[in-house]
């Protein structure tokens, strides 16, 4: 019988009076038994970072580790740095289900670093990829740059949270937590070297992949794993989480679309500018056509750019977003979109104090807001093409957001003519642009669709999934509206005559709806690459 | 301090929304209350998280029986750590365990007595509560007969509190109707030993896991129910000559992935296994013959009585292949060592007990009794499951006593200096009967303490007949309300686990200290006193407890009613066994070290000494499925909760992974009547109904088959369940109930 409680005596303080024992310090508490190598931290040499090993034959999929890293960082339920998916393949009897307890793979190219505006991100000279919540804004990006889902938002903190090795207890000589919890030394870390892993990677040859897991490569993930000799061919999405939509995030929504509205706008004043006296209509009119338009232009964009801090978990640090623009779309979008709010400003209040009326400087102006807003609206486009979200990393994405300028543009152009004798030519014009970007805009979802459903399992199938399932009737509604616009654009061109300002006004508001739920269909929708879930995971696990 | 924001002070409502005002902008991001500091024993953790000192103790879900340490800042519980130098889990818990100190703070803790007043409870103080209860009591046997009031206890007291209340029950209420939920859970383990070795005691030890040559898990999922116990059995495959790991269960489960050989039967068909297993050995000449000859009656009979088993007959019953089971039935004939362990596949069975004796037999035909490696151990399902065994007074007089031993009832009577009349020589009711003795009218009165039928006992609709009918319920527990305790006349707040003093004995016999690191909430007593409290309302607490007042007292008591029996826990103390972690009974005062195995010299407990072998046929379970309720209906656990989830539904962190109940369903069956992951369905049997139960489609159920976890009072499995028990343990056959599956439409 090992009874292991006299080398302990002494280390036992003696039981308090009420023979309740209470143990001020407990130091140095050996394992009851041999040799637990597993449990000390190894020592890393030149050119070797730390990183996690994962043994998939080991992991009996019970959750002490995520319980361990919730408690070690005081962690709410709604944030977990470590989660264990689960992936199931066979028939019975023949099952097979293994279980991926994953945090952080801390990659050799991070891009949860790389999108960082506010360069929140370090990557220890370790190899730790750490996070500090002190400089983050709770922008958010790093959560949708992240392929395998790592970094969380925490609500509570109003800034993202993810898992930094326990950092502090590696310095200190210790396991984290993680490690230490696993009833089955199943997680484990070691050193990595990280130049032959880098070629091991690059060669396909690196045990860096696991069933259910984006490829490694992509971020160059140091997580090493050990995977059963018998896998099954294929593993099903039977342990699967629902699938479930996004958050529509609804100030980004707000945003996107009134930033593309302005830079519209823009575009408009500069045509109105440029064509409204060919068209006959009065140039010497105070208020202008044009110079109303980039007021107006203005307001939309103020409008963008405040909705946009709502985003921000921490609004007042918002001018901090710019700090990363060398390496972040984040920071470019923030700086040409503030460079376009100041510039439509001066635009704005140029033509304000000529009495409405834009000029020559204010046209000059005008050009240089619509290249900042042309620039700016690129930077958000750039933003959203991600590999770690398929759905968007495609061409439909800075489609669809200048189309989104073009119907809005073009529908305010419209009702602001509704009621202008002449400018026929213009107007039909401004019509036919309107019909085409809706058109297109109509379109764009149902690329997706077609496309996704294709192929095999892959997140842009259940992107498509969502858009003909669970969210099939905002779908037919974005198609319906963006369609009507398209077809109604030149009958109420034609109409106008009639009711001058009810056709065209009807027109841009039925364009704006469909454009917001066009954008919010494009944030419910997407469908990120991420680690397998379990069957209660939450807006995540949907398999590889 | 704020309870919900732990760190942050309490201010006044200025502040308080200058400091929401300063959160929504983000210049407070709460980085205090998510920095780090050093604890001088685990090193660097949250900070609010370290504590002022740590409490020794054991953990108080299951029964593997996890060492651990409590850490305790101005009164609270704050943090939980694995107890790195205890033997049983080297400083490893499973996920129940690291989050075990939500439990003592949840909300929904009993408070104050409370007493229904039909409009609904009423706050009474412990004196009136005392007097209800000792009067409703003496009315009720008054009435109907003393044994017209019956108790319900529970695996979750310490043994102190068990041995108490036993002498409580049967010598002050003087009532044998007393049973232990204990009965739904691991009674059919107890009768299985009784049976075949003469005394209760699971002869192994989890040593055994990490060098037994072959580990036989049966109807046994520790991965799910014990993972401490995997973790161990890893220390076996992590050797160079590691073990070999056989799992048998219906499911493919988390612990059949460890097998090298999963042998996925039909569900009940365990007897056919194991007798047709037995017939190979004896068939192959594997048999110890001398030994079991020697050390066990009934060789020849059984060897007769399993000559049908033929390879083709025992593949043919169980669904498996005659290869599968040749090579299991090698394995365990040729090995030198073989682990039979197994839980609830086996016990939850009409034909429980003949189960165990068919596993007794295996165990004893290959010579794998007591030895290195090689024993058949039930592994228990409560923290204290096995105090309960030992010394509650309800499947058999303290210390493994036998009702109908009239030198066993001398000596306690000798032991208690009361008169050994007052010993009963009989049984009274176990748990089920007990419920039928209440829809019979004979029973009359319930104390039911620290369990919850309402959500653990089978065929729910019998169950709540029963509670509705009595004149008088008493619910005594560390929550209210619970399903249960809502259903009460008088409802007793009492201290839980973290907040009272005693031991637990483990799957292993090891007896472990529990030690209280915080007082109970508002007027919450210990059980103890409870029973104290009782007793002396009842005036019987000198006769009974002489000069007691806390239950160490109960323990030294204890330690001299145990002297000399299987159970010796003589040589035991409370310093002792706290200072080494646990010891394993027996200890006498000559092996205080405690003993690691029984029998390992052959002498059994029965009165020749000799082990029993028994003929076992295989029976049909009580219910079968047919074209109306075409399938068979699984139950059992999953890893994030602990029986009704009284406890662990309320901590988050568990809450997070399995929230809800669900039902695996093979994909064969889910696409024939068109149910695709997380679609919601019903599930009918003859008994009940369930509504909108999650579907989760998976292979690890075969098809025919449907399996649901039964911690959930939401969607609670044991509607369907059926009260049908094994006739000699009384325990009853949880599984294998006929239901129909139905897609819910939206």
């Amino acid at each position: 019988m090992t009874l292991l409680g006299e080398s302990l005596l002494p280390r036992l303080e003696p039981p308090a009076p009420a023979g309740r024992p209470v143990l001020e310090r407990l130091d140095s508490l050996v394992p009851a038994s041999g040799d637990r190598s597993e449990l000390v931290l190894p020592t890393l040499r030149e050119g070797e970072h730390y990183r996690f090993h994962f043994d998939m034959t080991r992991c009996i999929g019970c959750r002490s580790c995520e319980v361990a890293c919730n408690e070690q960082n005081n962690n709410p339920p709604d944030v977990a740095w470590r989660h264990v998916g689960e992936v199931e393949g066979g028939e019975y009897p023949h099952t097979l289900r293994f279980h991926l307890s994953m945090a952080c793979n801390h990659c050799l190219e991070p891009p949860c670093l790389e999108g960082c505006p506010v360069d929140a991100y370090t990557k220890l000279t370790n190899g730790i990829v750490k996070h500090d919540a002190e400089t983050c804004i709770g922008c958010q990006y790093c959560t949708w740059t992240c392929p395998y889902g790592i970094p969380q938002y925490h609500a509570e903190r109003r800034v993202v949270t993810k898992c930094h090795m326990c950092a502090d207890r590696i310095s200190g000589g210790d396991l984290p937590a993680c490690v230490e919890a696993c009833p089955t030394t199943a997680i484990r870390i070691e050193p990595v070297d990280v130049a032959n892993w880098q070629r091991e990677l690059a060669a396909g040859l690196a045990p860096a992949e696991a069933p259910g897991l984006p490829p490694a490569a992509i971020t160059g993930s140091t997580t090493r794993f050990t995977l059963p000799e018998r896998l099954p061919a294929s593993f099903g999405k039977t342990a699967a989480g629902a699938l479930a939509p996004e958050a529509p995030h609804w100030a980004l929504i707000i945003l996107l679309v009134l930033s593309q509205w302005s830079l519209g706008l823009f575009a408009l004043a500069m045509v109105l500018e440029a064509f409204a006296p060919e068209e006959g209509l009065d140039a010497g009119a105070r208020p202008s056509l044009a110079g109303v338009t980039a007021i107006t232009a203005f307001l939309v964009a103020a409008a963008a750019l405040s909705a946009s801090t709502f985003h921000l978990g921490r609004p007042v640090h918002a001018l901090r977003a710019m700090k990363g623009w060398r390496h972040s779309w984040l920071s470019r979008e923030a700086a040409l979109f503030l460079v376009f709010g100041v510039l439509g400003a001066a635009t704005a209040s140029s033509a304000l104090a000529a009495g409405c009326v834009l000029g020559a400087r204010g046209a000059a102006l005008g050009a240089l807001s619509l290249a900042a807003g042309i620039a700016g609206v690129s930077s958000s486009a750039g933003i959203y093409l991600l590999p770690a979200r398929p759905a968007w990393n495609s061409w439909r994405t800075p489609v669809q957001f200048f189309l989104t300028g073009i119907v809005l543009g073009a529908a305010s152009g419209l009702a602001l003519l509704a009621a202008t004798p002449g400018a026929e030519g213009l107007r039909y014009s401004l019509a036919g642009a309107l019909s085409a970007a809706s058109l297109g805009q109509a379109l764009v979802p149902w690329t997706i669709v077609a496309s996704g459903l294709r192929g095999g399992d892959s997140p842009l199938r259940r992107t498509a999934l969502l858009l003909t399932g669970a969210l099939a009737r905002h779908l037919w509604t974005r198609t319906a509206l963006a369609g009507s616009v398209a077809v109604l654009a030149p009958v109420a061109t034609r109409l106008s005559a009639e009711a001058p300002h009810l056709g065209p006004a009807c027109l841009l508001a039925m364009a704006l709806a469909s454009e917001v739920l066009g954008r919010y269909l494009f944030f419910v929708t997407v469908v990120p690459l991420e680690m397998p879930g379990h069957f209660f995971s939450k807006g995540r696990g949907h398999g590889p | 301090m704020d309870p919900d924001r732990p760190g942050r002070e309490r201010a006044g409502p200025l502040s308080a929304i200058c400091s929401r005002v300063r959160e929504l902008l983000g210049i407070d991001t709460g980085s205090e209350r998510f920095s780090y500091a050093r604890d001088d024993t685990f090193g660097v953790m949250s900070r609010v998280k370290v504590p002022a000192r740590w409490v020794r103790t054991t953990c108080g879900y299951c029964s593997v029986g996890c060492g651990m340490l409590l850490g305790v800042s101005e009164g609270k519980v704050v943090s939980v750590r694995g107890d790195p130098a205890h033997p049983v889990n080297e400083g490893k818990l499973c996920p129940k365990g690291l989050a075990e100190h939500y439990v003592i703070d949840a909300p929904g803790r009993a408070v104050h007595p409370l007493l229904a007043d039909g409009k609904g409870f009423r706050r009474v103080d412990w004196d009136e509560a005392l007097r209800v209860f000792a009067a409703k009591v003496r009315e009720v046997q008054a009435a109907h007969g003393p044994e017209a009031f019956a108790v319900l206890s529970t695996g979750q007291l310490v043994t102190e509190e068990l041995y108490a209340l036993g002498k409580l029950v049967q010598l002050g209420i003087g009532s044998r109707n007393y049973d232990g939920n204990t009965t739904l859970c691991m009674a059919t383990a107890v009768s299985g030993y009784k049976r075949s070795f003469g005394s209760d005691g699971p002869p192994g030890c989890y040593e055994d896991l990490e060098t037994a040559e072959v580990v036989v898990l049966i109807g046994a999922n520790i991965a799910d129910n014990h993972p401490i116990l995997a973790s161990r059995l890893f220390r076996n495959l992590d050797r160079a000559d590691r073990g070999k790991v056989i799992v048998v269960d219906p499911r493919a489960t988390k612990t059949a992935m460890l097998a090298d050989i999963f042998l996925p039967i039909r569900p009940r068909s365990d007897v056919d296994l194991l007798n047709g297993l037995a017939a190979l050995v004896i068939r192959e000449g594997w048999v110890q013959e001398d030994w079991v000859r020697e050390h066990a009656t009934g060789y020849d009979a059984l060897a007769e009585h399993l000559e049908p088993w033929s390879l083709s007959r025992t593949a043919e019953r169980t669904g498996l292949t005659e290869g599968q089971v040749y090579e299991a039935g090698r394995l365990i004939g040729t090995s030198r060592s073989v682990l039979f362990a197994w839980t609830m596949g086996v016990n939850h069975s009409t034909q429980g007990t003949e189960t165990v004796n068919a596993i007794n037999n295996l165990a004893l035909l290959t010579g794998n009794v007591g030895v290195r490696g090689g024993s058949p151990l039930s592994i228990t399902g409560q923290c204290n499951a096995m105090g309960s065994r030992e010394a509650s007074f309800t499947s058999s007089p303290p210390g493994y006593r036998r009702w109908d031993r009239d030198q066993d009832r001398r000596e306690l009577a000798a032991l208690w200096g009361v008169a050994p009349e007052r010993i009963p020589a009989e049984r009274g009711l176990a748990y089920p009967d007990i419920i039928q003795g209440i829809l019979d009218g004979r029973i009359r009165g319930l104390w039911v303490i620290a369990t919850n039928p309402v959500v653990s006992y089978p065929e729910q609709a019998r169950l709540r007949a029963a509670l509705a009918s009595l004149d008088f319920l008493v619910v005594q527990d560390g929550y209210h309300p619970t399903p249960t305790s809502d259903l009460a006349d008088l409802v007793l707040p009492a201290a839980i686990w973290g907040e009272k003093e005693g031991t637990y004995t483990n799957s292993e016999r090891r007896v472990s200290k529990v030690n209280a690191a915080v007082e109970p909430p508002g007027e919450a007593r210990t059980d103890f006193r409870i029973f104290l409290d009782i007793a002396e309302e009842l005036g019987v607490r000198e006769s009974l407890f002489p000069g007691w007042t806390g239950p160490r007292d109960a323990f030294e008591e204890w330690r001299e009613v145990s002297r000399g029996r299987l159970c010796d826990c003589s040589g035991m103390t409370w310093e002792t066994i706290e200072a080494s972690g646990g010891i394993q009974w027996p200890a006498s005062e000559e092996t205080p070290g405690g003993t690691s195995r029984l029998y390992s010299d052959g002498c059994f407990q029965t009165d020749d000494g000799k082990a029993v072998l028994f003929r076992v046929a295989p029976e049909a379970p009580p219910e079968v499925p047919d074209e109306v309720f075409p399938f068979i209906l699984n139950t059992g656990r999953t890893v994030e909760h602990w029986h009704t989830r009284t406890k662990t539904g309320r901590v988050a962190l568990l809450e997070r992974s399995a929230p809800e109940a669900w039902i695996e369903m093979n994909p064969v069956d889910a696409a024939r009547i068109q149910v695709s992951n997380h679609d919601l369905v019903s599930v009918r049997s003859r008994r009940g109904r369930l509504e909108r139960v999650r579907a989760r489609v998976t292979s690890t159920v075969a098809p025919g088959q449907v399996f649901i976890p039964f911690h959930f009072p939401e969607r609670n499995v044991n509607q369907l369940t059926i009260d049908a028990c094994d006739p000699i343990s009384r325990e009853p056959n949880f599984k294998q109930a006929a239901v129909r599956v139905e897609k819910v439409e939206r």
